[in-house]
């Protein structure tokens, strides 16, 4: 109900407080509460009654008349307006989107790990055949698990491009859209800070194993656990980071805040990070299989995205210098 | 779906109906009409709202305060002469609408 009695305040915020427009606000929201008092008896949840109740307002031009206002006093802009529905939907895209492509590339970190157990397991000590197709079964499992993972990027940031116009277009949120979205900021706004405390607790514990187990038991083998544990747990931890981010970065597509403000430095952002990415696979995968260093190779990850964090701020920072 | 382009010049024309025996208050209205229309048309809450003031200001319906529910004063609508006859008007402007367009259909094209 709060969030009714916010929504209707923001819709007349810009608005001149007369006895007209005062009526039309008390009306509306009897209405409004009228309605969403039936859905509730109904046994809808707050969250869909709310909803409903919102994108089945209207539009505020349409009471012009009844408050007796010009043109001049409804704001009319040539940014492309979007509406409570059209930012639900994105907001539930992004959702799943997030997830998809966390789940991508937690199974590429993973990916080695099959191939380093198996080849450690019957490497050195087993017959020669043995340990070719340990190795062999490895190797399958680690593209099997890539294909997987590339599989999830490509139908994900398909399913996802038909939104790209928020991040490069000049848009405008309808008021009732904007109250809501920022509401729904602002209460994952915990989550947020959760999710990303424990991904990187998980990230920095995640070699603990591998150091104690090679201190304490020595080389050998079981080194190896090791290794596969720490993919485990770095696998873990950045798909809560990624899923984290993707979710806030969302908010602040639909919010223009960050660096979402300035379109045209995102539209280069974008393009770069096309051929960044690319790259950025390539020597993952060259220096991989050259040196098959598995345990170290994914150091690129987070180097590449640290880097391209830096890169669209330097980005940012020369179109805001141009301006 | 029916394009609200087609729905808005008779928006009024159902609001009068569901005046025609007895007073209303916004919310019923709503509920009504979609009800009426079996889920296939709802009113948005402004869209409403304007065509109320638009029939008082005609002088088709007269608003005054409801009794009060739930400790919340409604404002009820109720439909006078000159809104009977703007109805029967519409009703009529209607049928005749209806079959001008009709003559233009062809389910079969």
């Amino acid at each position: 109900m709060e969030t009714i009695r916010n929504y209707l305040d923001n819709m007349f915020s810009g608005l001149k407080r007369t006895a007209e427009t005062e009526r039309a606000k008390r009306e509306l929201l009897n209405m409004m509460e009228d309605k969403y008092n039936e859905l509730i008896a109904e046994g809808k949840s707050e969250n869909e009654a709310v909803g409903r109740v919102i994108s089945e307002f209207g539009n505020l031009s349409e009471l012009k008349e009844e408050l007796g206002l010009s043109d001049a006093d409804v704001i009319t802009d040539t940014r492309r307006t979007v509406d409570f529905k059209e930012s639900e939907e994105y907001l539930s895209s992004s959702a799943k989107a997030a997830n998809r492509i966390a789940v991508g590339v937690s199974l590429c970190i993973l990916s080695p790990a099959p191939l380093v157990t198996l080849a450690g397991a019957f490497g050195s000590g087993s017959s020669e055949s043995v340990s070719k197709l340990a190795v062999f079964i490895g190797l399958m499992l680690l593209f099997a698990l890539v294909a997987v993972a590339v599989a999830l990027f490509i139908t994900t940031s398909i399913r996802i491009s038909k939104y790209d116009y928020l991040k490069t277009e000049e848009i405008s949120l309808e008021h009732g859209a904007l109250a809501y979205v920022k509401e729904l900021r602002d209460r994952f706004k915990e989550s947020y800070a959760l999710l990303m405390t424990v991904g990187v607790v998980i990230c920095v514990v995640s070699v603990v194993p591998l150091l104690g187990i090679a201190l304490l038991l020595g080389e050998g083998r079981i080194v190896i656990l090791g290794v596969a544990i720490l993919l485990l747990l770095l696998s873990i931890g950045v798909h809560l980071i990624i899923r984290a981010g993707m979710i806030k970065e969302s908010y602040c597509v639909l919010l223009q805040e960050g660096g979402y403000a300035d379109k045209k430095a995102n539209r280069q952002v974008e393009k770069i990070g096309q051929i960044y990415w690319s790259v950025a696979a390539a020597i993952y995968l060259i220096w991989s299989f050259v040196t098959f260093n598995w345990g170290i190779t994914w150091i690129i990850w987070p180097i590449a995205g640290v880097l391209f964090g830096v890169l669209s701020a330097i980005i940012n920072a020369t179109y805001k210098a141009e301006k | 779906m029916i394009g609200s382009d087609v729905i808005r010049g008779y928006t009024d024309t159902m609001i009068l109906f569901l005046l025609l025996d007895e007073p209303s208050y916004g919310y019923e209205v709503s509920k009504s009409i979609e009800n009426l229309s079996e889920g296939a048309y709802r009113i948005k809450e402004t869209t409403l709202y304007s065509a109320f003031g638009r029939l008082e200001r005609n002088g088709y319906i007269e608003s005054f305060p409801g009794n009060v529910t739930f400790g919340k004063p409604r404002t009820y609508y109720r439909i006078t002469e000159k809104g009977r006859e703007y109805y029967r008007e519409k009703c009529d402007e209607w049928k005749r609408t209806k079959n001008l367009v009709e003559r233009f259909i062809n389910l079969e094209a």
